[in-house]
């Protein structure tokens, strides 16, 4: 059915690895037509908490941009496992986390969702949970977005979900 | 054409996806929409034909174009997951061929469809073989068994062969 095109290769990658020296499949991802920018921007205006870092863009997803300085696409989220193992990421808990430290969106059978950087984080209430915001890019043709760490576009799509919290500081202890 | 056809190539049913998750993720999100049972059923009942469904791919791959990001991604994603349940050609020949693929403005629909592929290799295999009772007399030695012939080639049932209908042809 799709002879014609199993003739022609247009994957781009990126000789990227983990530290312990494993290649990450990877796929820079071409660039985006006006149906996914409106696509972008109608998802947009349902977060108005959103605010908006970058127009809609293609190259990098969410792993690209977490573990591939914006360089490529990671889709293969075997992969965003394998990079967590070797590059040395421990889960720590919401309280302890600190700009920099990343955010991993489970489903409720543990399937990965979504990675991002967490940016900044505000106490609401004294003692109360922190309430991290992150920087986002949704997938491998949306924008950049700071959002609320519940603020999800996943949500809408009534997806149950977890999040782990991971961090590289070598110095952190859990206790 | 269609409505289902239509719909899943709608930029309603497109947006109504949302951001594309990973592979895993976005195949279960696939299978739980109200398009997925309604295109399941009716390619299930032949109102779908292979044939509707390869013209309708066709058309679909006329938009493609080399540098920019395939329209109708999460459309092929969506038909990938829908054929994974069925055990006719068509869907392992669309699974097959679309998971092999090295095209970087398709990359939702290509892994989606490896997914896919890997779920309907576990699915029972139906083998049948179609056996035609002989016209001939079957010889001396075979008259205590079952005699009938696959084909051109006759065939001597072991003893004790029992003929059954098969539940799924019924």
């Amino acid at each position: 059915m799709f002879e014609h095109y199993l003739l022609i290769r247009t994957i781009k990658e990126l000789k990227l690895d983990t530290r312990q020296g494993e290649p990450i499949e990877n796929s820079i991802a071409p660039s985006v037509q006006d149906s996914q920018r409106k696509r972008d921007e109608l998802i947009e205006r349902e977060h108005p908490q959103w605010v908006r870092r970058k127009d809609t863009c293609g190259v990098y997803n969410c792993a690209g941009h977490v573990w591939a300085a914006r360089r490529t696409a990671i889709y293969n989220t075997e992969e965003w496992d394998k990079i967590i193992e070797h590059d040395g990421y421990k889960e720590i808990q919401q309280e302890a986390v600190q700009p920099g430290d990343l955010a991993l969106y489970l489903d409720e059978s543990g399937e990965a969702l979504h990675v991002g950087v967490i940016i900044s984080i505000k106490l609401l209430t004294k003692g109360g949970q922190p309430q991290p915001s992150l920087l986002s890019k949704w997938d491998d043709s949306s924008g950049e977005f700071v959002h609320l760490y519940s603020d999800v576009h996943f949500r809408n799509l009534n997806i149950e979900y977890n999040i782990k919290y991971y961090t590289d500081r070598e110095d952190w202890q859990n206790d | 054409m269609i409505e289902t056809l239509k719909r899943i190539k709608s930029e309603d049913f497109i947006i109504s996806l949302g951001y594309n998750l990973p592979p895993h993720a976005m195949r279960k999100l696939l299978i739980r929409t109200d398009e997925h049972e309604r295109f399941c059923q009716e390619y299930g009942f032949g109102s779908i034909t292979d044939d509707i469904l390869r013209n309708y791919v066709s058309e679909l791959m006329q938009e493609f174009s080399v540098g920019s990001k395939f329209p109708y991604d999460a459309t092929l994603a969506f038909i990938a997951v829908c054929l994974e349940s069925s055990s006719s050609t068509l869907a392992k020949e669309f699974l097959s061929d679309l998971s092999k693929l090295k095209l970087s403005e398709m990359s939702l629909c290509i892994n989606v469809a490896k997914i896919s592929l890997m779920e309907n290799r576990k699915l029972p295999q139906l083998k049948s073989k179609e056996f035609i009772y002989s016209r001939e007399s079957p010889p001396e030695s075979h008259m205590d068994r079952p005699y009938v012939s696959a084909g051109s080639s006759p065939v001597v049932m072991p003893p004790g062969t029992v003929f059954k209908e098969h539940p799924l042809a019924a």
